[in-house]
């Protein structure tokens, strides 16, 4: 009888061990997740990793629907987006003139389902006596109405409204010059307590006033500049901010630290994050990754919201403020770059909405891409039932390793890689040669024939087959500013080495830079399509026109920091190898000045630069372009027409007229559109730290930007350098720049890892 | 007994071993069974995969015969990767094993004739095999600072010659002997041990009888310890050969992944071949490896077993 029960519990122990066994070997995490998330009893909706995005059949999820705004809103600028006194919704516009100066407030209420427009409102009559420039309005939880504006010291005035139309000025100490400087506090937020008590967002602290100037408490916080980044609220007698990275909520009344809370798992790219409270103690958190919510004393944050799966998570739209509504619901205030293009959205949990959309798309790239994040975006919200999941492999520093690409790769081989494959920085060549990237070719004849498209940039890719399996989102040139002697040098290795002229060639820079600058300048010379340099004499007479075109300048392998003070030069490596050195040249340190334009902000001071001499011209170098965004579709996709509909929305219109600063668009109509756009309130300035030089430039001209767009129009060399050639060229040409060996030692260095490498 | 009865719940097919070679035989299986499993699924199913692919294009969707192999043999950087790893072993192998045998062989004596007490006998082999126990990325920091240009080695060579030294010792024609070392130091400790163990199997009385016979230290050397260290010998081969294959850590991390020609070695390759997706190449290289590792000891057991027979 006793064996007969060593037996059973043998099997069942047996059973048991096979079950769990197999068991672990099933995907949880996605259940996990969605379990998680349902138990909060919001929306179910979370990050779901993998492939294919699980299709459970959960419902709910936060809707996202765009508030209808007045016509008139289009043309003004944000203030503030807040609830008032009464519950309603308050929106503070204003409109300025080029200088950037306030030329009118307005104010609207939401009622009925549609804003009004509230005339006469009081601040503004406060504002206009005295000459001020509106820049702040909040309620306080003392029901009372503050505004604030800067006069034109830039000296901020704060003031609370009276209900006769009169104001009282506040904490007018605080806010003045101290200390010897020529600007005061200008506070990017003010909350008023219960009891009149004033709390005041400083740049690196905050700082908590009675009512007659007298402070209370500083309590410490992370540095923030602007209303979008005043990162904090208080609520009750607690303070929540970020500090070291971290949130910390504050005690009001003792000034203490009661907790600190992580929050690295919501952080996004981008620094702007709105933080309010549930009235419970409880913390939300937007931005570009969506809603968060943690409660009091707990340690895990629900995402209640998905950034990628609503206009949170859009490149182009800056989020401006996040308001609780009275139903569990949420409002965003959103505005495009510099503040105009307010777009208002209405979240509100929909339980027939699928808790994750039932299809996805997945796109790889190694770095954070804001083109693609765009995109992903404007797909998502013209297909809602698709999910887009935009894989990076690198951290914000974003440091690629080689660990990093052969994960990739085992995804790929295994037939389990992303759909969508951004390119930049991964082994092109090798991955068209296996057969991993699927022919665009039809893609791209369909999109050339519509003329939408600058062709010649997508032609650049085409194969001799006539296959391409890769096409650019983003462009930068490389332009050249100089006079005509200068400009005629970088013909060839031979003319830049041989140019004598009053001055050197190029500014002072680290002999990395003038390597990979000349790499790009000289390409066609120098490679055989990017990879594998023509013969030994070519690498030879390339080392020596880096090194003749250096000395001149008294370029060397690395600065120190006192060096680099003195001859405005940095260590910094530049993966073109191109920084911007029209200013060097229009201080007389050099011949010529080279930059990479990416946009249209990159020429302001260099067309000023041009604009200081009738000899200066500015010029791209041959029909050379540097190819951004690589897109490439994998062959073994199951999505594919979802693939091919993605690629088209990333080189479509409403993505590339976006300004996102990571290339010009290759799109034509987008670029006769940001070639048009006036930004007349734009201007940059750069001086020297000895106050030997200073320029300051203006927007380009029309007239500049159609040359620049004109330019771009001609480009059809897309200068691919393979980043592994370069850095064997770059660690084996170090000892012979440091004067360590011969030019024939360091080339025959290179070469023996280079015939390796492509031998491979 | 108790053994013999668990075995009945494995099913009929142990039932068929113990019928052909007694229950006895079953049990060295049963005890072998979990790493052989183990083997099979973790090696040897995913090494009939890669002889799969070596015959395949690197996606496996086309048949390409023996071109992978053809391919890989005609290419210049496994030539020269198989090379430097042959000479890594042909160079490395003899120093280690004579190295560590020769410090385990100074040890014993030392140890026989109470030059240093027992304590401080444990400290001298504690130190010897501590290398063994560091990080290679520490030990690889570590030599870095000391063959840097502007590195201890350099500053030592100025101190004694007078002149100024800037060698990049692991950058250049110097790059080979600096791996060589750099292994030696890391692993000569862990073989000494085991040399050790072998030495002190061997039966003190031979020494003692050999002596009273009047052999002398070279003579007991020839005709005791070395005859008897023919078992530990075999084993410390293997070990250290296997160990080397694990050198190209501290290759990449003293050179990065294309470092000094001299150092580039069979991993080197691999690891770009599967960086750039060659996967039948990879698998091409990985089946002619194996190959070359398998067949001489296949060789070397059939003529063993011929001279067991005879």
């Amino acid at each position: 009888m006793r064996k007969i029960y060593g037996k059973i519990t043998a099997w069942i122990l047996a059973a048991g061990l096979a079950v769990g066994l197999l068991s672990g070997c099933q995907k949880r995490e996605v259940n996990k997740i969605q379990e998680s998330t349902a138990s909060i009893g919001v929306n179910g909706q979370g990050p779901i990793s993998g492939h294919e995005p699980e299709n459970s059949g959960a419902l709910g999820r936060y809707g996202e629907t765009q508030m209808e705004l007045p016509e008139e809103i289009k043309e003004q600028s944000l203030c503030q987006f807040i609830r008032g006194t009464g519950g309603d919704l308050e929106l503070f516009t204003m409109n300025r003139d080029s200088s950037g100066t306030v030329t009118k407030v307005f104010h609207y209420r939401y009622q009925n389902g549609a804003w009004e427009k509230e005339e006469n409102w009081q601040g503004e009559q406060i504002l206009k006596d005295r000459s001020l420039d509106l820049s702040l309005v909040t309620y306080g939880m003392d029901k009372g109405c503050y505004i604030g504006g800067t006069d034109q010291e830039y000296q901020f005035h704060l003031f609370k409204l009276k209900e006769d139309g009169t104001a009282t000025e506040l904490l007018e100490e605080v806010f003045k010059p101290k200390d010897g400087s020529s600007y005061g506090l200008i506070p990017p937020k003010v909350e008023v307590l219960e009891n009149g008590n004033l709390l005041i967002y400083g740049y690196w602290d905050l700082s908590l006033y009675d009512p007659s100037g007298v402070l209370l408490y500083t309590f410490a916080k992370d540095f923030s500049g602007s209303t979008s980044e005043a990162r904090g609220f208080c609520e009750g007698e607690e303070l929540v901010t970020v500090q070291e990275d971290q949130l910390v909520r504050y005690n009001l009344k003792n000034g203490k630290v009661l907790e600190a809370i992580a929050w690295e798992e919501i952080k996004g790219s981008r620094e702007t994050v709105i933080l309010f409270g549930d009235g419970n103690g409880g913390i939300y958190a937007a931005n570009e990754t969506g809603l968060s919510h943690i409660n009091k004393g707990g340690t895990l944050w629900e995402i209640l919201m998905d950034g990628s799966l609503n206009h949170m998570g859009m490149r182009s739209l800056f989020l401006q403020q996040f308001l609780q509504g009275d139903q569990g619901d949420f409002y965003g205030a959103f505005t495009s770059e510099g503040g105009s293009g307010i777009q208002i959205f209405h979240y509100a949990y929909d339980q027939d909405l699928s808790s994750v959309p039932p299809s996805g798309l997945t796109v790889y790239s190694l770095t954070d891409n804001s083109t693609v994040r765009q995109a992903a975006s404007q797909f998502q919200s013209e297909h809602p039932d698709i999910r887009v999941e935009v894989r990076t492999a690198t951290e914000k520093d974003g440091t690629v390793t080689e660990e990093m690409i052969q994960g990739l790769n085992t995804e790929l081989l295994s037939g389990k890689g992303a759909d969508v494959l951004i390119l930049d920085g991964l082994p092109v060549d090798s991955y068209i040669e296996k057969g991993i990237l699927m022919d665009l070719s039809s893609l791209v004849g369909e999109l050339e024939t519509s003329e939408e498209m600058l062709n010649n940039l997508l032609e650049g890719f085409r194969q001799e087959d006539g296959a391409i399996y890769q096409v650019p989102a983003r462009i930068e040139i490389p332009v050249l500013l100089g006079e005509d002697k200068a400009i005629a040098a970088y013909s060839s290795l031979g003319t830049m080495a041989g140019y004598k002229g009053e001055r050197p060639l190029v500014p002072i820079e680290i002999y990395e830079n003038l390597l990979r600058m000349t790499a790009r300048l000289q390409y066609e010379e120098l490679f055989i399509n990017g990879k594998g340099l023509a013969d030994r004499d070519t690498l030879i007479r390339y080392l020596e026109t880096v090194r003749v075109i250096g000395e001149a300048s008294n370029s060397k392998n690395s600065f120190t920091e006192e060096e680099g003070k003195t001859y405005w030069v940095s260590n910094h490596v530049q993966p073109s190898g191109i920084r911007d050195s029209a200013i060097q040249y229009d201080a007389g340190h050099c011949d010529s000045g080279i930059a990479s334009f990416g946009c249209f902000m990159d020429l302001c001071i260099p067309v000023e630069v041009r604009s200081h001499s009738d000899k200066t011209r500015m010029v791209s170098v041959g029909k050379l372009y540097l190819p951004l965004t690589l897109t490439g579709i994998n062959r073994s996709t199951a999505n594919e027409d979802m693939a091919k509909e993605f690629v088209r929305c990333l080189l479509s219109f409403e993505v590339q007229k976006e300004e996102l600063y990571d290339g010009f668009p290759v799109n034509k109509k987008a670029l006769e559109t940001i070639t048009e756009r006036e930004k007349e309130s734009w201007s940059v300035g750069s001086s020297a730290g000895d106050g030997s030089y200073e320029i300051h430039a203006d927007w380009p001209d029309l007239e500049t930007r159609r040359e620049v767009a004109s330019m771009i129009e001609a480009l059809t060399i897309p200068a691919v350098v393979d980043e592994t050639m370069m850095n064997m060229i770059v660690e084996g040409s170090r000892d012979y720049y440091d004067n360590k060996e011969n030019v024939e030692a360091a080339a025959d260095k290179i070469l023996r890892k280079l015939s390796i490498y492509l031998a491979e | 007994m108790w053994k013999l009865q668990r075995i009945k719940f494995f099913g009929s097919c142990l039932f068929i071993w113990r019928s052909k070679g007694g229950k006895k035989k079953l049990l060295p299986w049963l005890f072998l069974t979990p790493s052989l499993v183990g083997v099979i699924v973790f090696t040897g199913i995913p090494f009939l995969d890669v002889i799969k692919r070596s015959f395949q294009d690197a996606m496996g969707t086309r048949f390409m015969g023996l071109r992978n192999y053809q391919a890989v043999l005609e290419n210049s950087a496994f030539r020269l990767a198989t090379g430097n790893t042959v000479r890594f072993l042909a160079v490395c192998m003899p120093l280690l094993l004579l190295l560590s045998l020769g410090m385990a062989l100074l040890i014993s004596s030392s140890a026989e004739q109470n030059r240093l007490r027992d304590q401080g006998m444990g400290i001298f082999r504690t130190t010897l095999v501590l290398p063994m126990t560091i990080p290679a990325a520490s030990m690889v920091l570590v030599w870095k600072i000391i063959l840097c240009p502007e590195g201890t080695l350099n500053q030592l060579l100025a101190g004694v010659t007078g002149t100024v030294w800037e060698t990049d010792w692991a950058f250049s024609q110097w790059a080979f002997p600096v791996l060589i070392i750099t292994y030696l130091w890391k692993h000569a400790g862990y073989d000494m041990i085991l040399w050790l163990a072998g030495l002190w199997g061997i039966s003190g009385e031979l020494y003692e009888a050999a002596k009273i016979d009047g052999a002398g230290a070279w003579a007991r050397m020839w005709y005791i310890t070395l005859p008897g260290l023919t078992g530990t010998f075999g084993l410390v081969g293997v070990l250290s050969i296997v160990n080397s294959f694990r050198v190209y850590r501290e290759a990449y991390l003293l050179a990065g992944s294309y470092p000094e020609p001299s150092i580039y070695l069979i991993p080197h390759l691999f690891a770009h071949w599967f960086l750039s997706l060659d996967v039948q190449k990879m698998t091409a290289a990985a089946v002619m490896m194996v190959g070359a590792a398998v067949l001489p000891m296949a060789v070397a057991l059939v003529i063993r077993r011929r001279s067991d027979g005879q």
